[in-house]
């Protein structure tokens, strides 16, 4: 399907005579456009054999050999499918006559199918239309909400706490129900983040799903003799059917009729060029052969009827929308990353929750007490908090892509592509404008450029000459095409033309130079006109003059440029007519080159000033006959015409070169094209060679140069066809710039897998659905929002609204961003982890109170702490993370040993010190000093007890400790909060200092922290906080005991910083920079 | 701020203040529940006794170097100086373990539970320099005011629930010259360090006509002006104990 370009009739291969320069991308001809932008190849064989044995290996080999290899286990359903799909692939519809045709579908060209019979058949095969991808269904896609990594550690701690508290009612301990209001708590945190990102990712598919064409698609049908207008999903094999331009081909069509209809495959192979459909079998492949138009193509003009072969998802888009949903999604770098953190979480938990349990053991608390403990532990260890903060963080960031027109399908694909370290991107409408437009003009022996941009805001050429008034005439009068009326207000760029590629961006082109073309037209009045065919190759037409008094007739003729130059006798320079000499013909022939190196479409124009006295004014001219002069014309010049890149493209490839991501161009379209388009983006770098343009530089052959040396390489389908995939990651390493022309879209599939093999992160761009397998195999796949088909959208994570490359690196950006910044998030989020669990492992070591509740903790973890943690997301990126190199999947990891070392056993130890001290503060001045504390446990928690004595021998009842012990809970609370503050301000950066960066810069991160203490003077001073979630109303000063721990960790945060950048790769940056 | 905190004083009482009411012996799920026919059931009450009036016993109380002879009635607070140790440590008031007359375990070891008459020993829970105020308040209960004494703390025991009034029957109290309260000179207290055998004044309650097999609930509280009470803490000037008492 990929590289159905030249097909290779022997009409076309013979009309290759001529032999070209190498290098050379010519237009001999207009039509058909299929030998337009031919390949160098030596021969038209080699090039017949290379795609038929292509073809065959489409139509059976590589692609059902992939998906078995990937489908092994789900076998005899999937095999049966894979079979039928084998057979259908062999249809011979294209080779078969007419009239079995018409046998084998009870059909006939005439009057298409009986009305009742094609009742029958749609009640057989099913309405004509691509069975959605199995859409997940809704509860699924929640329930994937709720089983991610982080999801599964909070399930598992969830468990444990109900085991703990059904290990405590066994022993008929009813006193705390901590461990059900744990559990509870834990699950509502993964419920409601769950339904927080289910909602957020149904967001992002409705404004998907609102991009869906939702008007039924027509089609003209002809049945029992007459025609109808149907809803195209009606239509069943054998339906005669019209198209005519502007339509979308309805479904698998054997052209019966035709009249110069041509159609639009470039999302189905990603040619620009529109290609002829007529009834003749032109290659044995269903899918080279011209007389079969594809399903969603687009008719651009003429008119042509057919016979259904395939509807639905038998079509070859609905095959290859098939491939594309046997691929397997991969797992997002940011899930692997949290899996990773999951693991470094649950180790540590085993470990220290296994340590105490063997302490409380050997201290003598009975087994099942012991295992209370252990659970507690392991659970104390689960950052409650960090599922909301991460899911928060990440919407955010999806949030701010999409008002950049970024939308993203699953949160988890939003960090992705600041991961990413490789794009593959499609060229047609991706990296192009999937428009001809004229890009170059040589006339007066000069080349000059014609402005691409979109918008026309370029830069446009010197329009004084003569020669260029009369070329414009030529191209303005030598033309067909013409507005669709209606359209004054549109800018010319966006109007929309009838008529055919090239003479579209032609007639654009001398709008917008010369101005309203079609009332020119008027004032040259035509006398005659010969369209283009493929015997004479060229195009006429001859005109009135403007001038009433002039007799003259002009005849403008435009065509393959050697065929032009051919019929020339002179040529026109700064408005003189000189011979056509050798020494011009010199000249034409290295424009003629340049022009085709740089992968465009030249065409040649000509005119004459008829003999007045031979031709007067009523002169009947016969098209037929051809009664006037058709050589000793006058040549004027030469326009190439070029799909050109967007705008925005090489500076987004720039932007991503230097943030050390590869861009590789993966296209159905030709190496020539593929190349230029490639150089001019920056795809290719200036004075990057392939091994081709050394051996041509070196005049040696290819064999004999070091491939080592050429930086870039153009790799076609053909060749791609004969390596092993170890040759291509070979090539892949080989060559830093790589172009991979005329590919399949199972191709394009193994180009991902092989770069996913190197490690790399692969983004995948496209819109046709030749690219829906690899936008789906890819880490992340972007497809194109307005120019994207459906098929692409589907298989792709990401969507760029507004069609723009250029979003790709504002992603970039962002999920580098967020990545940095989830590392803070988390940073901040694991370090008050300790000085939560601190509290509970002295409190089974050294028997004191307990100083933090299990409430109290849920209350720092769902509650204060969240807004500071996302309000890290806001933060602003340290340094050029645009310069930097995309991070080593391998590596560089989100939490990697020293984040947790450094957060856990330093702040964290910190902050529990400034707990305990605050604790005991609190615990001394209210009577219980700390060494009386040691060991108190006992006595302190023995409801029966009235009369405990404190350090001055107070008597104390329970309820009175039991208050006690709250105060200690919020004044440990109320430390852990002073201490976060302090850490919110230090996390900040990683290597800046935080005066570098700005303290009060980050406005959100600023009234989090408000946020945090009005919050907390909230929980302290609201009254009926005692007895509802254990706070007390506490002491001013115990606000402050923490105060100069805070100071303490924010200058020991500093000297970290100062360290990490004074010696970069030292131990100390080793150790301590995460 | 650890080293601002005197040895001698609490910076804060005010978890710890108003004070708790306690009762002796001290009872699990605040329930005395035995069998009259069975020393054995009671057997934990009595030791909780024992223990704690021994140091009411009078050898204990000898020493005249700790020991200060108060009025043998009701009188006003005791001042002992400033809370440190400049004078060394303070006197004690002593409190005579007869007083509290057939609650002492001097006449009737078991404390009256091997007759069914039950005893407890109430006082209140200590409190660093706190003087309790008697009430002022002329809406008392009547038997309180009945025993009005402005020296005295007074403490009153009855059915918790109305309907059960009668079946707690009779109460008799023991205290300091027969109040039913406690007398202020034995405050305010001086602390551990000052008064390591400080003795608060206890007060005894017998129960001499319980209504057997069913549960009795009583409710013992202390009325004064700065006693407080709090629904959270049940011991917080005043308590509750349930009262089993198997005939057979």
């Amino acid at each position: 399907m990929g590289k159905a370009h030249d097909a290779l009739s022997p009409t076309v291969s013979s009309s290759r005579a001529v032999t070209l320069p190498r290098g050379l991308v010519v237009l001999r001809e207009q039509l058909p456009p299929r030998s337009a932008g031919v390949e160098l190849c030596s021969s038209p064989q080699d090039q017949y054999e290379l795609y038929a044995v292509e073809m065959e290996k489409q139509d059976d080999g590589a692609m059902d050999v992939k998906i078995k290899k990937k489908k092994t286990t789900k076998a005899a359903k999937k095999k049966e499918k894979l079979e039928n799909m084998k057979k259908e692939m062999d249809v011979d519809d294209h080779q078969l006559s007419v009239e079995d045709l018409e046998l084998k579908y009870q059909t006939s060209v005439s009057k298409g199918l009986n009305s009742t019979w094609a009742g029958e058949i749609l009640l057989r095969d099913g309405p004509n239309e691509l069975k959605p991808p199995k859409g997940t269904p809704e509860y699924v896609k929640f329930a994937r909400q709720l089983a991610g990594g982080l999801q599964c550690l909070m399930w598992v701690a969830a468990a444990i706490c109900l085991i703990a508290f059904g290990i405590q009612c066994g022993q008929g301990d009813l006193t705390s129900a901590d461990n059900l209001y744990l559990a509870i708590a834990l699950i509502a945190v993964v419920v409601v983040t769950g339904c927080f990102g289910y909602y957020q990712e149904f967001k992002s598919t409705n404004i998907i799903a609102s991009f869906k064409n939702l008007v039924p698609q027509q089609a003209t049908v002809i049945r029992d003799g007459d025609k109808f207008q149907i809803n195209a999903n009606q239509l069943v094999v054998g339906d005669l059917v019209e198209i005519k331009g502007g339509d979308r081909v309805p479904a698998d069509i054997r052209i019966i009729t035709s009249q110069g209809c041509k159609v639009d495959n470039s999302s189905l192979t990603g040619e620009s060029e529109p290609q002829t459909r007529a009834p003749e079998c032109t290659h044995e492949s269903p899918l080279e052969t011209r007389n079969i138009a594809f399903f969603s193509t687009m008719c651009l003009e003429g008119t042509a009827t057919g016979i259904i072969v395939n509807t639905g998802d038998r079509t070859i888009i609905g095959r290859i929308a098939s491939l594309a949903s046997g691929v397997e999604n991969e797992k997002t770098p940011i899930a692997i990353e949290i899996e990773h953190f999951v693991d470094i979480i649950a180790g540590l938990a085993i470990f220290f929750g296994g340590t105490f349990f063997v302490v409380a053991m050997v201290i003598g608390y009975p087994f099942l007490k012991a295992m209370v403990f252990f659970m507690a532990i392991v659970v104390a260890y689960v950052p409650e908090g960090l599922l909301a903060t991460v899911t928060v963080c990440l919407s955010l960031t999806a949030k701010r892509l999409a008002r950049k027109n970024c939308v993203v399908k699953n949160l988890e694909a939003v960090e992705t592509l600041g991961s990413t370290s490789v794009i593959c991107s499609d060229k047609t409408g991706t990296l192009t404008q999937n428009r001809m437009t004229v890009s170059h003009l040589w006339f007066d022996n000069q080349i000059h450029t014609a402005d691409t941009t979109e918008d026309q805001s370029g830069q446009s050429f010197d329009q004084s000459s003569e020669t260029w008034r009369a070329l414009c005439k030529i191209v303005s009068l030598c033309n067909r095409a013409f507005f669709k009326s209606g359209q004054d207000n549109v800018p010319v760029p966006k109007r929309i033309v009838i008529g055919d590629a090239s003479e579209t961006a032609l007639l654009k082109f001398s709008e917008i130079t010369l101005g309203n073309v079609m009332e020119y037209r008027e004032r040259y009045k035509k006398a005659c006109e010969i369209p283009f065919n493929s015997t004479n190759k060229f195009q006429l037409s001859i005109h009135e003059l403007e001038d009433p008094r002039d007799p003259r007739y002009l005849l403008v003729m435009k065509g393959a440029p050697e065929r032009i130059l051919e019929r020339c006798a002179t040529i026109m320079i700064k408005g003189q007519e000189l011979p056509l000499d050798e020494q011009w013909k010199e000249a034409f022939q290295t424009a003629y080159m340049d022009l085709g190196g740089l992968g465009e479409r030249v065409l040649g124009f000509c005119h004459l000033y008829l003999d007045p006295v031979q031709f007067p004014r009523g002169f009947s001219f016969d098209s037929e006959e051809m009664n006037f002069p058709t050589s000793g014309l006058c040549f004027a010049g030469l326009i190439s015409m070029i799909d050109p890149p967007r705008a925005t493209v090489p500076d987004a490839v720039m932007k991503c070169r230097t943030a050390g991501i590869r861009v590789i161009m993966v296209t159905g379209d030709h190496p020539i094209t593929a190349k230029a388009i490639a150089a001019s983006v920056g795809i290719i770098s200036e004075g990057s060679e392939t091994v081709e343009d050394i051996a041509s530089r070196m005049r040696i052959p290819v064999e004999q140069v070091n491939k080592w040396e050429a930086r870039a390489c153009v790799v076609n389908g053909g060749q791609l066809k004969d390596m092993e995939s170890e040759d291509l990651v070979e090539i892949l390493k080989m060559h830093p710039e790589m172009v991979f022309a005329r590919t399949s879209p199972q191709q394009k599939l193994i180009i991902v897998e092989s770069c996913q093999k190197l490690g790399a992160i692969v983004a995948v761009t496209g819109d046709g659905v030749n690219d829906s397998p690899a936008l789906k195999k890819a880490d992340i796949g972007v497809a194109m929002g307005i120019a994207g088909s459906d098929a692409a959208k589907n298989a792709a994570d990401m969507i760029l609204l507004d069609d723009n490359f250029a979003s790709i690196v504002t992603g970039v950006e962002q999920g580098r961003l967020i990545f940095d910044n989830l590392k803070k998030s988390i940073a901040y989020t694991l370090t008050k982890n300790i000085p939560e669990l601190t509290p509970y492992l002295i409190y089974i070591t050294v028997s004191v109170p307990l100083p933090l509740g299990c409430i109290t903790i849920l209350f720092i973890e769902l509650c204060t702490d969240i807004f500071p943690s996302v309000s890290l997301a806001y933060e602003k990126a340290e340094s050029d993370i645009m310069h930097l190199k995309p991070r080593n999947p391998r590596r560089d990891r989100l939490v990697n040993e020293a984040l947790a070392v450094y957060s856990y056993f330093q702040i964290g130890a910190i902050q529990s010190f400034a707990g305990f001290t605050d604790y005991f503060t609190a615990m001394a001045q209210e009577g219980w000093f700390p060494l009386l504390c040691v060991g108190l446990r006992a006595q302190w928690e023995n409801d029966h007890l009235q009369d405990v004595q404190d350090s001055y021998g107070q008597e104390w009842t329970f309820g009175q400790r039991l208050y006690q012990e709250y105060t200690c809970y919020t004044v440990f609370f109320i430390s852990i909060e002073m201490c976060q503050i302090s850490d919110v301000l230090i996390r900040k950066t990683r290597r800046l200092s935080v005066f570098q960066q700005g303290f009060f810069r980050n406005k959100i991160l600023v009234i989090a922290i408000v946020f945090q203490l009005c919050l907390g003077c909230f929980l302290c001073y609201c009254p009926g906080m005692p007895n509802i979630f254990n706070f007390m109303p506490i002491r001013f000063q115990w606000w402050l005991v923490p105060l100069p721990f805070g100071i303490l960790i924010f200058v020991y945060d500093e000297i970290r910083k100062l360290g990490v950048r004074r010696h970069p790769g030292s131990w100390w940056d080793k150790e301590l920079y995460y | 701020m650890l080293f601002t905190i005197s040895e001698f004083e609490p910076k804060y009482q005010d978890r710890v203040a108003p004070p708790g009411l306690t009762l002796i012996p001290q009872v699990l799920k605040t329930e005395i529940s035995f069998s009259i026919s069975d020393p054995q059931s009671y057997g934990q009450y009595v030791e909780g006794l024992n223990k704690f009036l021994k140091n009411y016993d009078s050898d204990q109380q000898a020493s005249d170097m700790i020991f200060d002879t108060c009025a043998d009635k009701p009188d006003d607070y005791i001042m002992r100086g400033a809370f440190n140790n400049a004078q060394g440590q303070k006197k004690v008031c002593r409190f005579k373990r007869e007083w509290l007359e057939n609650c002492s375990g001097i006449a009737d070891s078991s404390y009256g539970y091997r007759d069914g008459k039950p005893c407890v020993v109430v006082k209140l829970n200590r409190v660093l320099g706190f003087k309790p105020k008697p009430p002022l308040n002329e809406s008392l209960p009547a038997e309180v005011m009945g025993k009005y004494n402005q020296y005295v703390m007074p403490v009153h025991c009855s059915a918790k629930k109305e309907e059960d009034a009668d079946k707690v029957g009779p109460v008799e109290y023991y205290g300091m010259a027969g109040y039913a309260g406690f007398p202020l000179q034995y405050y305010p207290y001086y602390g551990k360090l000052l008064q390591p055998k400080y003795l608060q004044p206890l007060l005894a309650v017998q129960f001499t006509n319980l209504t057997y097999d069913t549960e009795v609930r009583v409710e013992c509280k202390l009325y004064g002006e700065n006693i407080g009470y709090s629904d959270k803490d049940r011991f917080q000037g005043r308590f509750e104990v349930k009262f089993d008492i198997k005939s057979s």
